[in-house]
């Protein structure tokens, strides 16, 4: 059934620039660099989920 | 063997009594009981810690992980313990931390919005319950919560991490009640101690034949000042007797001067000198008297076990101890 569908397109993911700080949503294939400043490293954000833990 | 009575009826005599405190001379008993004791405040006593947290956001230096763990540490008062359900036996909840027999639910929302450090310590953490609340210890002292350097030291609460602007830290925690012998953050007591009381006996008639200096100077041997010259006798007095360490050296220094026997030191193998300290989850005394609670229910459990047939054998003598050679 699903086999024929085609995938959902990719979401885009947001990225914090290394080193201006901006915003930076990018799609699979898409160059890792900076729209703001150029700058080629970029960092992946928090998870937006709840992470549970035990406290020992 | 049937009509030897093993039983003793030790004593209590309080010498101390705060709320972070306690000193007493327990009497007429044995190591064993003392030991008992001792172990059943440290590991079995219950108290209530952090034992869950759900970490929703957090931007701090502090791995949530790292977080988690501070915050199991931080001792919470107690005094609902003995009376609360622990999680694994509780029947009326999913363990999600709503339940009111096992859980006790704090939330922590603190964020750093100006470019001073941001404190984060136990103040912080909100209890959920209005009606019965667990606070962390120290939490109801507090003055008008002022900021972290501001207070006097004492009223600071415990640091659990630092902010800088723009940092932020929220997350929901659940507490639960728990023994020292699963995880020490459950511990009761920050220290312990019992010593068995020293009697210390002077042979007079030989002290006599030392002179003044010979005398000060075996005084001042002594690691821990237990001694003292009497200014007007020019005798040696005993000042401190439980400041003995157990250590020797004044008998050492005895011999050294070449008067073995100068002094006589015994302990008393039934009476004993305790002293509990708290770490503020439950009063000190509190920490005994439930340690007496829970050591009479294990041995319960010996006996109610012991009624049946097949342990007859196994627990004979051990019967004969346990119902006072009855």
């Amino acid at each position: 059934m699903d086999g024929g569908m085609a995938p959902p397109p990719p979401e885009p993911v947001s990225y914090l620039c290394g080193d201006c700080g901006a915003d930076n949503s990018l799609k699979p294939g898409d160059v890792i660099q900076c729209r703001e400043c150029g700058y080629r490293i970029l960092y992946k954000k928090r998870t937006r989920r709840i992470v549970q833990y035990e406290a020992r | 063997m049937d009509n030897v009575s093993y039983q003793r009826f030790p004593t209590v005599r309080i010498r101390e009594i705060k709320d972070d405190f306690l000193k007493f001379e327990l009497r007429n008993t044995d190591a064993s009981m003392a030991n008992a004791l001792r172990r059943v405040v440290l590991a079995e006593v219950p108290t209530i810690a952090i034992d869950l947290v759900e970490i929703e956001m957090n931007s701090s230096v502090l791995n949530d992980e790292f977080i988690a763990h501070r915050l199991g540490l931080i001792p919470l008062t107690s005094e609902r313990a003995m009376d609360m359900k622990f999680s694994r036996d509780c029947d009326a909840c999913d363990g999600d931390g709503k339940c009111e027999f096992c859980s006790i639910e704090f939330t922590l929302n603190v964020k750093c919005t100006s470019d001073q450090t941001l404190d984060v310590t136990s103040h912080d953490l909100v209890p959920s319950d209005q009606q019965y609340p667990v606070y962390p210890v120290g939490f109801m002292e507090r003055a008008e919560y002022g900021g972290y350097e501001e207070d006097p030291p004492e009223q600071r609460g415990i640091l659990i991490v630092k902010l800088r602007r723009g940092q932020e830290l929220k997350l929901r925690a659940i507490a639960r009640k728990g023994i020292g012998k699963d995880h020490a953050k459950w511990s009761p007591a920050a220290t312990i101690t019992f010593q068995y009381e020293p009697e210390i006996h002077i042979n007079e008639a030989l002290m006599e034949t030392l002179t003044l200096e010979e005398k000060k100077e075996w005084v001042d041997s002594c690691p821990t000042k237990m001694f003292d010259i009497d200014a007007n006798t020019e005798q040696v007095v005993v000042v401190d007797a439980e400041a003995y360490a157990y250590d020797d050296e004044i008998i050492k220094k005895a011999d050294a001067m070449g008067k073995p026997g100068l002094v006589n030191i015994i302990s008393r193998e039934d009476s004993f000198i305790f002293t509990i300290e708290s770490t503020g989850a439950l009063k000190a005394a509190d920490m005994f008297l439930n340690a007496i609670e829970i050591l009479k229910m294990k041995l319960d459990a010996v006996r109610l076990s012991m009624e049946t047939e097949e342990n007859d054998d196994q627990f004979g003598e051990l019967g004969a101890h346990m119902r006072g050679g009855l």
